[in-house]
Parts: structure tokens; sequence; C-alpha cells
């Protein structure tokens, strides 16, 4: 037995569709923070070159040599850390990563073993239910089913058999592992312990293909939901699906399926899919060691702007379920209660939601005063008193814990909420934090001292979407439901952060037989801190399957983010008929294209989704910037832009700039479509 | 094509309704009947010689009598700092004293329009040996109503909606709204005596230091009654104007979409009567640096929105509404349509009486009747005081969008005071939310230059937006050069 424990980081990874066959590595800085050790000018966020332990991409290394998208690999690593059975977080102790060859307790490791399970559930799931989000799985309540034509027990063996995507689990070892596919010709194959790698030649592999003809895949069949390779160290990486959706025809109608919501859509498949990542390190001495926190990987929509920050990340809401119900820094919050004696770092905790609001303009339309605005917020310094700040006494910010000011359309962050909240707001620790720094009681010189292991945990998550989970681009609402993570990660050396998987006995795999089942469904039961989306602690929890975090995500994901864009509220605010973003810092609504940058000034701004099929007639500017029909987002997704900072474009795309600056580069759209309106916009009175 | 290409075209979205669009269009057409000479009635002399009535009711908050038939100047060193009625009392003495003619003159301008132009002052050099108020007053009373605010101009003033963006409102007759800045010789004397004209000046001034007591700025709303050539009506707009609102005539710049925006910078002009629909009235007192915001409004302006649609009644002056689109419904109070800016918009008051506790709204009340009886058979009678809100004082200035800038900071009053004429758009917020002394954001527009964004620094003079605004235009005249 080793004194050692070991860990898998991050512990939640992203993979990224693309069309094209390569792909680049997951960023490994946070979006739009200052990078350590950097000029200054720097900021985090951009994607890593293959190869490479962290040198950032750019602009030229967002396409492949025929103008296909890159995909985002995932990188998985395992670190290894004193066996403790009262953990922390943070640990307060670096670790050592384990790669192929490293030495840990007198032994050599001679190999590590990866096992993943990617799926896609999501035609065999229910509605996306926006008005309530998590809050419609309470007390076993579920909402409405999706392809209701397909049966009405989401249980059904033949639901389960045709509308779950799954090619079952891959393994792959070694150093440069060529990829092993999570495809239908690929053998399916897992780690049994005492046995090694089994294959698994009768495992119930299930593609749309497989069971529905005549199906429309603009771009192409859904025949795999990506690879797993290894890298020189022996680290994982994990590559998702190709972006591609597929409708069926209609048993009822004999017509293919319409695209006529924007996040449900019957008939419909795309190609995202999550899992459950394992690893098994194999020593010189023959023997081995199953690494105790395992991780979790989705593999979802690329990122067009990989550099800007969310003013409410994933990292924000997941830290803050676990700051409020899973004790992680007792410190911080105990007994139901923040603690004011609490003093929040001003460059880790406070400043980044500065940063936030100033780096939205680069994919908005905000006006100069927003800009100039969000400009001397960013410029808010440790050592300022907060009263001469403009966010002096926090007037300008909606306070989480004051349900008034949940309809306040003057307050920030100026976008839209979820699950029956109007507008965003910071989530509760974020607040606090806030609130500190108002009240002097911020640290002007501490940080949050992370060893590596645990930076990558949190700056995965600091690059994701939050806030809006209605449902979200990365991961959604689930994420506020502390069943949905390892509950003993204090004793069990499974660590924080933990995605719970449901153990599976691959050996009962059959063919024939669906080997997935329903899956994870949150059962909110009770609402302990008062909490607008109640959560608690279901410990029945029987943990996740591989696809049941992707599973809650819009059916295909490109007509939630062609139509996330621009909203009035939801709920309809009285009186008022502005248009708000949805998800501003990772769907671009308005951009800077690098291309009509000439001197010193920024040029006039286009939407991120224009050209032919974009334009309103007549003008309607609650559906600009974006195509009017939805097959269109299907078949030109990967054409899209990419925003990143001026100082990484390459001179083929005219760089670099200003790196102040984010800009848009390598759009394949055509130019045309509406004119970029300055906010605020506004319907027509009475209209929605 | 797919069947499925074709069917998304079925769920594309509700257009624009044009039924709605036309009736705003409608509206616009204005109104035929006869206009009176556009000369100014004797309201004044209504004031002054209206009897005190016999049996006042009881109030918890009336007129005082020493108002009448002349008030006197509502002298800040005296406040009584004693109730929320006192506060209201200020607010209404100083309304009656502003309305009054400034000499026993005939013709003689009213009080508020002796006042001084704020871009008279708040000019680069400012006034020199140009006495107050910066002009002569045998041009009498003068008002520029509506004026560009740019870099390079003199003037100060914010001449669009409160709130974000070019916001105009325009009333129910299809024209703009217009408005006018003015202050008082204390606060003109204030702003000499520290040289704010001088950027410099501004940028160095102490945050903590407060605009003396009995400074006095004002902001008034102005329908076009009618649009005159030689000082004679065309088209007339509100008939028999002068009957029931105070008028006055003024060349007002024209106001027009370019480029999709909202602008009077178009370099046209045009001789219109004005007819006044809403006043600021906005004070210092003694330990009240923070101002008593206060504001008035034409009972015909717009219904309360609890009462919307209001089922074709009329105001109580038996005029039509102002601003209020009859019997529309509350889907469509208050709301400005970016697409068509200079069509109707139609208004409703969110917070009757500025949604203040109820002894607050009973005062208000309570004056309102006790002041009608002095005011009977003069225009003046049609307006009311609709509230007025302040702080806890004693250097209380409110922060960043109204937030307390220390702890037990506190605001008090009409918490929800907007006047539909002036904060049309965003009467969820009173005054001290744009009104403080936190940071200010400004854009700045000039002609020739792209919009500059100005950060003015937070000190307590940030109270006022002529100074806000002034010091915007004058860091973007810097910048420029």
């Amino acid at each position: 037995m080793s004194t050692m424990n070991f860990r898998i980081h991050p512990a939640i990874g992203f993979a990224r569709v693309g069309n094209s066959k390569d792909f680049y590595l997951e960023p490994v800085t946070p979006a739009a923070w200052p990078i350590a050790n950097g000029d200054g000018s720097r900021t985090g966020g951009l994607p890593v070159k293959p190869g490479t332990e962290d040198t950032p991409i750019d602009s030229s290394d967002l396409r492949d040599s025929s103008g296909a998208l890159k995909r985002q690999a995932a990188r998985f690593r395992i670190h290894a850390y004193p066996a403790s059975t009262n953990e922390t977080w943070p640990m307060g102790v670096d670790g050592q990563e384990v790669v192929i060859g490293s030495k840990v307790d007198g032994r050599q490791v001679k190999d590590i073993v990866w096992m993943v399970h990617l799926a896609n559930k999501k035609a065999n799931w229910y509605i996306i239910p926006e008005e309530n989000g998590i809050g419609a799985y309470t007390k076993g309540a579920v909402p409405p089913l999706r392809n209701r034509q397909d049966g009405p027990d989401i249980g059904a063996g033949k639901r389960l058999a045709t509308l779950v995507i799954d090619p079952g689990p891959r393994t792959v070892q070694g150093a440069n592992a060529t990829p092993v596919a999570f495809d239908q010709p690929t053998t399916a194959s897992y780690w049994q312990d005492g046995k090694g790698v089994t294959p698994l030649p009768s495992y119930p592999k299930s593609f749309p293909g497989d069971h529905f003809p005549n199906l429309d895949c603009p771009d192409g069949p859904i025949d795999t939901l990506g690879e797993l390779r290894t890298d020189a160290q022996g680290r994982l990486l994990v590559t998702g699906g190709y972006g591609r959706a597929c409708g069926r025809i209609d048993p009822n109608t004999g017509k293919p399926f319409p695209l006529n919501s924007d996040i449900d859509n019957d008939g419909w498949f795309d190609d995202c899919s999550d899992g459950p990542v394992f690893a098994v390190l194999v020593f010189d001495d023959g023997s081995t060691q199953t690494v105790q926190g395992h991780a979790w990987v989705t593999a979802t929509d690329p990122a067009y702007a990989p550099q800007t920050l969310n003013s409410v990340s994933l990292w924000d809401d997941i830290h803050d379920v676990w700051v409020r119900h899973m004790n992680l820094r007792p410190e911080l919050f105990a007994n139901g209660s923040f603690q004011t004696s609490y003093q929040p770092s001003f460059d880790d905790e406070v400043f980044p939601i500065f940063r936030a609001a100033a780096v939205q303009q680069w994919n908005t339309n905000l006006n100069v005063t927003g800009t100039t605005a969000h400009g001397a917020v960013d410029a808010i310094k440790a050592g300022d008193d907060p009263a001469s700040t403009i966010l002096g006494g926090l007037g300008f910010i909606r306070n989480p814990n004051d349900p008034a000011q949940f309809t306040d359309g003057r307050r920030m962050p100026l976008a839209l909420g979820d699950a029956g909240d109007p507008f965003l707001y910071l989530r509760k620790t974020q607040y606090f934090f806030l609130e500190q720094w108002n009240a002097g009681k911020s640290d002007a010189n501490g940080h949050i001292t992370l060893n590596a292991g645990e930076a990558l945990d949190r700056t995965m998550l600091v690059n994701c979407l939050g806030g809006r989970f209605s449902p979200g681009i990365d991961l959604t609402f689930i994420v506020r439901d502390p069943a949905l993570y390892v509950q003993d990660w204090q004793t069990s050396g499974i660590g924080p952060f933990r995605i719970k998987p449901k153990p599976l006995d691959y050996g009962k795999a059959q063919a024939g037989t669906p080997f997935l089942g329903v899956g994870y469904t949150p059962n909110i039961v009770n609402n302990p801190l008062g909490d607008k989306q109640p959560i608690d602690t279901d410990p029945d929890s029987p943990g996740l399957e591989p696809g049941d975090a992707s599973k809650f995500m819009a059916l295909p994901w490109h007509t939630d983010y062609n139509s996330c864009a621009t909203h009035t509220t939801d709920p309809p605010i009285p009186m008022n008929n502005l248009l708000y973003w949805s998800w501003p810092a990772q769907r671009p609504v308005a951009v800077y294209a690098a291309r009509d940058v000439s001197g010193s000034t920024l040029p006039a701004q286009r939407f991120s989704v224009r050209g032919p099929g974009t334009k309103t007639e007549p003008f309607d500017p609650a559906q600009v910037g974006r195509f009017q029909q939805r097959i269109d987002m299907v078949q030109s997704w990967h054409r899209i832009g990419v925003v990143v900072q001026g100082d990484a474009i390459a001179k083929a795309d005219g760089g670099p700039f200003n790196p102040a600056w984010y800009l848009e580069v390598q759009s394949l759209l055509e130019d045309g479509g509406d004119p970029v309106v300055p906010w605020p916009n506004s319907v027509a009175p009475g209209g929605s | 094509m797919p069947e499925h290409r074709r069917a998304i075209a079925g769920v594309l979205p509700v257009l624009v309704p044009l039924l709605l669009l036309a009736a705003c269009t409608d509206r616009r057409k204005p109104e035929t009947a006869p206009l009176p000479r556009p000369a100014e009635p004797q309201v004044e002399a209504a004031v002054q010689t209206v009897p005190e009535p016999a049996a006042a009711p009881v109030s918890p908050c009336p007129a005082k009598p020493e108002w009448f038939p002349v008030t006197p100047f509502p002298d800040g060193e005296d406040f009584p700092n004693s109730s929320n009625c006192d506060f209201h009392q200020w607010s209404y003495q100083a309304f009656l004293w502003l309305l009054q003619p400034s000499s026993a003159e005939a013709g003689a301008p009213l009080n508020f329009e002796t006042f001084a132009d704020p871009g008279a002052v708040l000019k680069p050099g400012g006034p020199g040996t140009v006495p107050y108020p910066g002009r002569s007053p045998s041009t009498g009373a003068k008002v520029l109503a509506r004026v560009g605010k740019s870099s390079n101009s003199v003037d100060a003033d914010d001449v669009f909606q409160a709130g974000p963006g070019n916001r105009v409102l325009v009333d129910q007759a299809g024209n703009v709204v217009y408005y006018s800045g003015l202050l008082n010789e204390p606060f003109w004397d204030f702003v000499v005596d520290e040289s704010l004209f001088d950027l410099k000046s501004l940028l160095d001034i102490a945050p903590g230091t407060d605009f003396p007591v009995n400074a006095i700025e004002l902001k008034v709303s102005w329908r076009v009654a009618a649009t005159l050539v030689g000082g004679a009506p065309v088209k007339v707009f509100i008939p028999d104007a002068e009957a029931h609102f105070h008028t006055m005539p003024a060349t007002v710049p024209l106001v027009e979409v370019v480029d999709g925006m909202v602008t009077d910078n178009t370099g046209k002009t045009q001789d219109v009567l004005l007819a006044m629909v809403g006043m600021h009235v906005v004070g210092v007192v003694k330990d009240h640096p923070e101002f008593i915001w206060a504001t008035f409004e034409h009972k015909a302006n717009a219904p309360d929105c609890d009462a919307v649609p209001t089922g074709g009644s009329e105001p109580s002056t038996g005029l039509p509404w102002s601003l209020y689109t009859p019997n529309s419904t509350l889907a469509i109070q208050n709301q400005f349509d970016v697409n068509a800016p200079l069509n109707v918009v139609s208004v409703c008051r969110l917070a009757p009486w500025g949604g203040g506790n109820a002894q607050n709204t009973a005062n208000i009340e309570a004056l309102n009747r006790s002041v009608a009886p002095h005011l009977a058979g003069s225009v003046w009678a049609n307006y009311e005081l609709i509230g007025a809100v302040w702080t806890t004082g004693d250097g209380d200035i409110p922060g960043a969008n109204g937030a307390p800038m220390r702890e037990g900071d506190q605001q008090i009053g009409s918490l929800g005071l907007a006047n539909t004429s002036m904060e049309t758009f965003t009467q969820d917020a009173n005054c001290f939310a744009c009104h403080n002394g936190g940071v200010h954001t400004v854009t700045v527009s000039a002609p020739g230059r792209a919009p500059s964004g100005q950060i003015v620094a937070a000190k307590h003079l940030n109270l006022s937006h002529f100074i806000v605004n002034y010091q915007a235009a004058q860091q973007a005249a810097q910048a420029a050069e």
C-alpha cells in the first residue's frame, strides 16, 4: 500500500469540438488574468500548442491547413501527494507530477493506463427547464421528456438502445500512444483489477446510424465521439467529436424533424459527450496502483473567445457550492455563514471580478459609457480606498442576497440570468469577496496558493461559463447539486470538485442489451441555505454514468449557441424592453475584426455571426447577430471567427496588434447582415 | 432542401406589431384648434391675490401662512431639519418662490426665469467680468431649451433624458420634450469663487467640498405647444396652452435621427411656444449638502401605472394626458424604441408620490391640498409636488448608484422619486442613483471626434451634473488637444 495519494488533474477537463482532425490543448491559464511572470501585457486563456507544456497558440493555430477549425483536447495528468485523511483546500503541499519514468515510493512508473468512457445521452433525457433550472428536479419531479415519439418511459430498453450514443469504454497506455477512437470499429476495453486491460468485443455500442436510416447530417455522420491518445510523458489527451448534428425522419409524419427549438429538438443528435477518466499506475515491479482521484471530461462547444473571462465562471458557481455546502474553506464559510474575519485576496478573489467586467467589451456592443466605466473598474488597485473608486459602496453591483435587486436593470452584471431570474448576479461567495473589499478587508498582497494540480482544477473551470445555466455552454445547473460530487473528499483521498462516478461492472456488458441506464437524476430534497436555486445533498445519489453531465445541455448545441446572443429578460420586467446579453464572454455577439483595424483606433464592430442568412427583414434588434434559420448554424458554426489578444495575432492575420485589444481573427463567414448598434438596444414597446 | 430547413421558417420571430406603430404615427398629427396670442398671462397676480381659505383642513403638513400672498425665499440657513414635513415644506416654498415675479414691474420674469444658464458660468475662463446671471435682465426670461453637450461647447447641460443613451421622450402630439437647466446666484458665486470653470480646479478640489447652503439648481421640462413664425402660431399642438400651462416662447434645436442615433446637433432650429410640464427643484439647506431633491409635475402628464389602462379617464385638469396614450396597456408604458426613437412614448408613473412611506405620502398630499386654494385660478393650480428625497444629512453623500458611502447612511423621503417627463425610462431609481458623490462616467460627443468616455473622479460636487458634465467635456477637450 502506497503512502502516497494519486490524483488526476484537472478534476474536470474540457474538450471542445472542431471540424478538423487536428487539435490544440486546453488552456492552462485563466482567461483574462494577468499571466504570472509575464511582462504584464499578456493575459491567460489561450489554448496550448500540442507537444508543449504551456506555450500558447497564436491565431495561425486555430485552423488546420484546410481551414477547418481545430478541436481542443483536454489534457490530464497525475499528481502524487502525501496521503491524508483530513484534507484541506488548498492542501498546502506541492505534490509531484507522475509521468512514465517517475519514481514514486521507491518504485518506477513503467506505464500509465488510462480508461475513459464517453457517451451522449441528450436524446434520452428531459427538456431543459429554463424557468426553474435545477429546481425542476425537486423531490422526484422531472421535466417533460425529449423525443416523446420514441415512448414515454425514459428507462425503456428501446429508448436506451437507440437514443443513447455509447461507444463504450476505451483504454490507452504508454507514451505517444496512437489514437484510440470512440467509434464503431474500435474495440471497447476497460481496466480490470487483477487482469489488466480487458477487451470488450461484445460491448453494445450504439450510434444513431445503427438505428435510424436516412439521417440528415449536414456536416457528416456521427460515427465517433472522439479519441484518446497520450503525449510523450504518458499524459492523457482526450479529443471530442467533430461538431456534427444529425436529424431523423419523424416516424409520425414521414418527414425530417424540424429544428424548431433553440434548446430541445426532438429527432436530433449531436456528438458532444462526457464521461469519467480513470488511471492506473503500472510500476516496474509489476505492481499497480489505481489513481484514487479520478477526473471527468466533457466535450462541448468550441471556445470562440477563450481569453474573455465570464463575470460568473463555472469556477465561481462550483466554488460557491463547495464553500457553502461542502465545507471547502471553513475559514471563509462555516456554520451557515460567511466569516467576516476572512480577508479575500485582492488579486485572486476580488480583481478577477473587475477584470471580467473590463473584457466584456470585446464580445459585446457595449457603448462608450459602459466600456469607459468598465475601464475604471479594471483600473482599481489593491491599495485604492474602495469608497473613492467607481464601485464604492457596491451600488452598481446586484446583491445576490437581495431579491429586490434581481429585476434592477441598472446593476451589474448587465447580463441575463437563469431559472426565473431576469438578470445575472454574482455568486454569493463572489459578492462576499466584494463586500469585504468594500469594507477595506481585502488582502492587498495575499494570494490563494494552489499547487500545480489544484491550479489546473481551478483554471479549467475559470475558463468556462457559469451563472446563466439555460442551459449554458460547458456544464449546466447540475454543478449546483452537491450530490454531483464525491462527498467524502477530505478523507477518501479523492479530493474536492470530483464528479461522483457510478460504479459500472463492464463484465456484464453484452451485445444487444444497452449497457448504460437512465443515470444521474438530480433530486433536490430541501434547501438548507435558502438559495434561490435550492440545493442540497441527496445522499442516495448513485453517481454519474458516462453521458450524465452533457445530457442536460442543448440538443443540438448549435441552435442554442445561435440564439444566445441577446434577449429581453425572462421573465419579462414590466416596462423594460431592453435587450441584454446571454453569454457575452463565451458567445461573442459583436466583435472587432482584426482585418478591419487600421491605425490606433478600434474599427466599427461586426457581429460575430454574420453574413448571408443573418440579416433581419425588417430590421429586428431582437434577432440580429444570428442565423435566422437554425440549420444554418449547424452548417456554419465552424466558420465563426475567434477572439484573441492582439499580440497573439499572427502576421498572416495582420498582427501583432496592441495587447490590450482582443480582436476577431480567422472568421470564414462572409460579410453582410445587420449593422451593430451600440447598446442600449430595445424591442418595440410591448414586443418580445 | 430537406423539409426541416423549410419548416424552420415557420418559427421565425414575430414581427414588430405594425398596428401599434401606425397608431403612434397617427398621434403625431398636430391638433388644429386655434391658439390665443402667445403672451404670458399674469398668473403670478393670481398667486398673490387668492385669499386664504377660511377653514383650512387640519393637515399633518400644511402650507405655511407666511407663504401667502408673497412667498419669501426659503433660506436654507433657517431650515428646521426636524421632520419629514420640513423637507417637503422647503420644497414647496422654494417652488412657490420660484414662480413668483422677480419684481413689481409689469411683465417681469419669474424668479426662476432670472436664474442663470449653467453655460454662462461653466465655460473655459469663467464669466469674467460678466455678472450673474450672465445676460441682460432686459432680455427677459430667455431660457435656453435644450442645448448640445459637447466638449467644445460652453454649455454643460445634459439635454437628454436621464439614463443611458440618447433616449428622448416624445409627447402625445409627437413632439420631443425639451429641457432646460438653471442655477441661482449662490451656485454661480460658488463656481466663481472656487474657479470651478477651470478644469484644474475641478480636478484639485477636495473631494469633501460641499455646495453652499442656498445653492439651487433646476431642471425644467417643456412640451412644444405650438410652432411659431414671427411670434405667431403656425402649428398648434396644445390648444389654449396658456390657459393651462406656464408657457414661454423659445428657439429650440430640431431633433432628428442621424445614422440611427437621436441627435439635436442638427444645426436646425425652430421657434416654438413651450409649455412647462415638470420642474426639479434641487437645493442645499443647512446640514444637508446632499441637496433636497424635489420634483413638481403638471397634473396632465401621466397617470399612475396602477391605474393603467385608465379606461379613457382624463386627468383632473380636464386636459388630455400629455404623455400617456389613452387606453394603452401597461405592456407598452415607459419604453423607448431604439428603432423608432421619435415615436410617441406612452408614460405612466411607477411610484405615486415617489413611493416613500405612508407618512411621507401623507405629507406630500396634505401640502398639495393645502397649497391648492392659493393657486386656484392660475395655471399653477395645474402643477403639484410629486415628492422629495434627501439623506440623513451631516455630510451624508450617497456614492455610486446611490449606495451608502459609509455605514449608517440612509436615504429618506420619496425613495422611488422620478418625474415622468424627465426620468421617464429610469423611474425605478431615485435621483441619487445618478446624482451622487461617486465616480461618474460620461460620454462626451463632439463634432468631428469619436465619442469619448470620461471618468469624473468621486467628489461631493458630482451631485450636480452641471459640474460632472462640464468637467467631462473639459477632460475630453484636453485629451483631444
